[in-house]
């Protein structure tokens, strides 16, 4: 393996409202902005000054009027390729990933529109490959039903087999009337060639998230990028070490997937202040009524974990249920609860500085905030999330981060201005942008076309 | 009112050839984004109110034919331009509904209301040997199929009405949950239940933009295009068109002056009509558009007369494929129109959205009249 040095990598998801549900409602945030391409250029402009590899826009195929409490940034927004050769307009270096679904695209389409994008964007074009979560999506598509995981999974491996074979046959220099595919599979009939000259980048730069298995097998057969969802560094190395074993199976190094977990920086100049704001946020938050024990509900589009002390008695394993949510936890409770309790008692005193036997103590709605926010979660003043990310980088937890901020523009602005320049000065993070496109940022080459790799493996 | 529009040639085609000042660009580099804003700024900057991206997503014949998505382009056109109305092409036959209606009124929103629709459909499904897709059956009749198509999309870009956002910070309410609609639809092709997740366009409803190749997508054009460019070879082709099409359109219950009608011309500049008439005998006639052969006073006043005749409303103009002639038409036709009359950039103004431009009103939201006050 090659001993160069591993550089961290660091996205940013953009959600108009904040990642945090209730983000728009700091009295600094924009809470319109979802719809202004003026303000999403604004904020890609300052991650590319900031040196990010890319900049990450999400979607979903449907909607709710009940994300307005629990994700009101999932409710409504731009269409992503639109947005992404907006974008691409306003910048010059920074990646873009765009997030399509198979499971309601045809590959002749996700093969032009990932193609345009990256010939308009000079080589920064990245499809996210998810396969639906939200099963009323199917009800916007003409189907009876949302398709089992492995139904989904069959037709998505051979739909990214699709489009990277469209890609290696587009027009060249070399074959300018393309070379026609003539794919006869067990989903698609597809002649081609495609109509979009052969991309800069070859391939567009691929992601992928999932923690089922049959997700881990198509993000290390076809990912360049992981996108994952641990919320510590025990389970987050598992999931590393996990793909990274797979796909070297699939003969590839160590250095050509960066995985990349999801991560809420809540920064500010001092420790007290990043608190402030954490609590902030949180305050904001209602509380949801209790329910009979058995009845909690989890995930799902409109839905959300819930946020009570039925929740969380489920969480702890001790029924908290009957308590004033402000009130102070007791001490004995560290004792009584359950492994996983104990884990979110730790990680909210890690968070908001309190503990159970301080001057400063734990209530049970801290308990029920931490509980119900998603995946990592930083506070603190900017050494300190430096020192998180580096932790986390070093302990090969991650290769780097997909930055989630609480709050917009405000969140991005305080990591690009307060953290990246620490990074920089530990020698974490880039300088200055490795080259023109996404795979130069990356570190990864020109992709093989897919015949040639084809014949690699069987060999 | 004024309407001019310019299609977006493929790669090769006469204005990437001009903006190489007659160096072709590879075809690997041909739709480079530089390329791109200056081939937009320059339709922009002579006035023109619609550039039209066509599409047909297929490789045809040994020769190179390649294009971009007209969707990631116009966005990227819009974000380089100001004025100028983008107009993307699709097939029914090869989107959902939901995803369609998404893109545009995406860019509806990107372009600040910018943005047209050319809905299409091809009946002899060229292009379905891409979209070969397992146990899908193709429409028995794509122009059913895609009337359906249509309905879906406008119902969905009604869904959000205009003032569904609350977005008050104080008491937490982002949407008011009574002003966002499902659309339920449940037809012969397509059965979508909405709502969209994306707000009402700027426009409300983008207008609908029909090129014809023949008559025989007259009676669509007459009941669903706001503009409609008709195939005609010379003016007493465009006048019958006009005149059919204004007749259809009147039995389908719409307004005198709908659609609103383009005549396509190619243009012939030069200094004296002798030349003109010269360069235009290099090349075959085109049997869909008319030659406008004369020095730039003539042309204009041609153009001027037609729309003064009620000939037509506008012009759709296919540059000719002779290097140096879009740059005579931008430079010195434009001018000589806006001095003369009616027609041109002076007259269009800038109205902020692309139907203000064409004189279309913003349509009310289909459920606006149904809003009942809620709380909660």
């Amino acid at each position: 393996m090659s001993q160069a040095i591993r550089r961290l990598h660091l996205g940013l998801m953009f959600w108009a409202t904040g990642t945090h549900a209730a983000g728009w409602r700091l009295p600094d945030a924009r809470e319109d902005a979802a719809f202004d391409i003026e303000f999403l250029q604004h904020v890609t402009q300052v991650a590319e000054r900031a040196r990010f590899d890319f900049l990450f826009l999400g979607d979903r195929l449907a909607t709710d009027p009940r994300l307005q409490r629990t994700n009101p940034a999932q409710m409504s927004r731009l269409e992503p390729f639109t947005t992404a050769a907006s974008l691409a307009a306003a910048t010059s270096r920074i990646g873009i990933v765009v997030t399509a679904n198979p499971t309601y695209y045809d590959p002749y389409s996700v093969a032009r529109l990932m193609g345009s994008l990256d010939h308009v964007s000079a080589g920064r074009a990245s499809w996210n490959i998810v396969t639906g979560a939200d099963d009323i999506a199917a009800a916007n598509f003409s189907r009876t039903e949302h398709w089992e995981t492995g139904k989904r999974y069959d037709w998505a491996d051979e739909f990214v087999d699709v489009v990277k074979a469209l890609w290696d046959g587009a027009p060249s220099v070399e074959a300018p009337a393309g070379v026609p595919l003539d794919h006869d599979g067990r989903h698609f009939r597809i002649a081609g060639p495609l109509d979009v000259p052969r991309l800069p980048q070859r391939h567009a730069v691929i992601l992928h998230a999932g923690t089922s298995d049959r997700s881990r097998e198509l993000g290390a057969r076809e990912a360049d990028v992981i996108f994952a969802g641990q919320p510590d560094i025990p389970s987050a190395q598992a999931y590393y070490a996990d793909i990274k074993q797979r796909a070297a199976r699939y003969g590839r190094g160590e250095d050509e997937i960066a995985i990349l977990p999801g991560l809420t920086p809540i920064v500010a100049p001092t420790t007290e202040e990043a608190v402030a704001i954490y609590d902030r946020l949180n305050a904001f938050l209602p509380l949801d009524p209790e329910e009979a024990a058995g009845e909690v509900r989890k995930g799902g589009l409109g839905r959300g974990r819930r946020r009570n002390l039925s929740a969380l008695s489920e969480t702890l394993g001790v029924d908290v249920r009957g308590n004033d949510p402000g009130a102070v936890v007791e001490p004995a409770l560290y004792g009584q609860a359950s492994e996983a309790g104990r884990r979110l008692i730790d990680e909210t005193a890690r968070r908001t500085r309190r503990s159970l036997t301080g001057a400063a103590r734990i209530s049970y709605r801290d308990l029920i905030d931490t509980a119900g926010a998603m995946g990592a979660i930083v506070v603190g003043n900017p050494e300190e999330v430096a020192d998180f990310i580096q932790a986390w980088f070093d302990q090969r937890a991650a290769d780097g981060f997909n930055i989630f901020p609480a709050y917009v523009p405000g969140a991005v602005e305080a990591f690009a201005e307060l953290v990246v320049p620490v990074l920089q000065r530990r020698g974490l993070f880039r300088l200055d942008y490795e080259g023109p496109t996404f795979r130069d940022h990356l570190g990864l080459g020109l992709p093989g076309s897919r015949r040639d790799r084809d014949q690699l493996v069987r060999l | 009112m004024s309407s001019t529009s310019v299609s977006l040639p493929r790669a090769g085609g006469p204005l990437l050839a001009y903006l190489h000042r007659g160096a072709e660009p590879s075809i690997e580099t041909a739709f480079a984004g530089s390329l791109l804003t200056s081939l937009a700024l320059e339709v922009e900057r002579a006035g023109f109110d619609l550039l039209v991206l066509d599409d047909e997503p297929r490789v045809e014949g040994a020769a190179p034919r390649v294009r971009l998505d007209p969707f990631t382009a116009a966005s990227f056109i819009a974000t380089r331009t100001r004025h100028l109305g983008l107009a993307v092409t699709a097939d029914a036959a090869y989107y959902e509904p939901f995803n369609l209606a998404r893109l545009t009124a995406s860019l509806d929103h990107i372009t600040h209301g910018r943005a047209a629709l050319n809905l299409v459909h091809d009946p002899a499904r060229a292009a379905a040997v891409n979209f070969g897709v397992r146990d899908r059956a193709a429409p028995a009749d794509p122009g059913r199929h895609a009337r359906e198509f249509l309905h879906v999309v406008r119902a969905l870009w009604d869904s959000w009405e205009d003032d569904a956002f609350l977005r008050d910070k104080a008491s937490g309410r982002f949407v008011d949950g009574a002003k966002i609609h499902a659309i339920a639809h449940r037809g012969e092709h397509f059965q979508v239940q909405g709502p969209l997740n994306v707000a009402r366009p700027p426009q409300g409803q983008l207008p609908l933009v029909h090129v014809e190749r023949s008559p025989a997508s007259r009676p669509w054009a007459a009941a669903e295009a706001d503009v409609v460019v008709v195939a005609a070879g010379d003016e007493g082709g465009v006048r019958e068109a006009g005149q059919a099409l204004r007749a259809l359109a009147v039995r389908e219950g719409r307004a005198a002056n709908s659609p609103r009608v383009l005549a396509p011309i190619v243009p012939w500049v030069a200094d004296t009509p002798d030349e003109a008439r010269r360069l235009r005998a290099r090349v075959a006639a085109r049997p869909d558009a008319v030659a406008a052969i004369g020095t730039p006073d003539e042309i204009a006043a041609t153009l001027q007369a037609w729309v003064a005749r009620g000939l037509a409303d506008g012009f759709a103009v296919l540059p000719a494929p002779e290097a140096g002639q879009w740059p005579r038409f931008a430079e010195q036709v434009v001018p000589a129109l806006a001095r003369c009359g009616p027609i041109g950039p002076a007259a269009a103004g800038f109205a902020p959205t692309l139907r203000g431009r064409l004189g279309l009103a913003r349509p009310a939201n289909r459920h606006a009249s149904l809003a009942q006050p809620v709380n909660g």
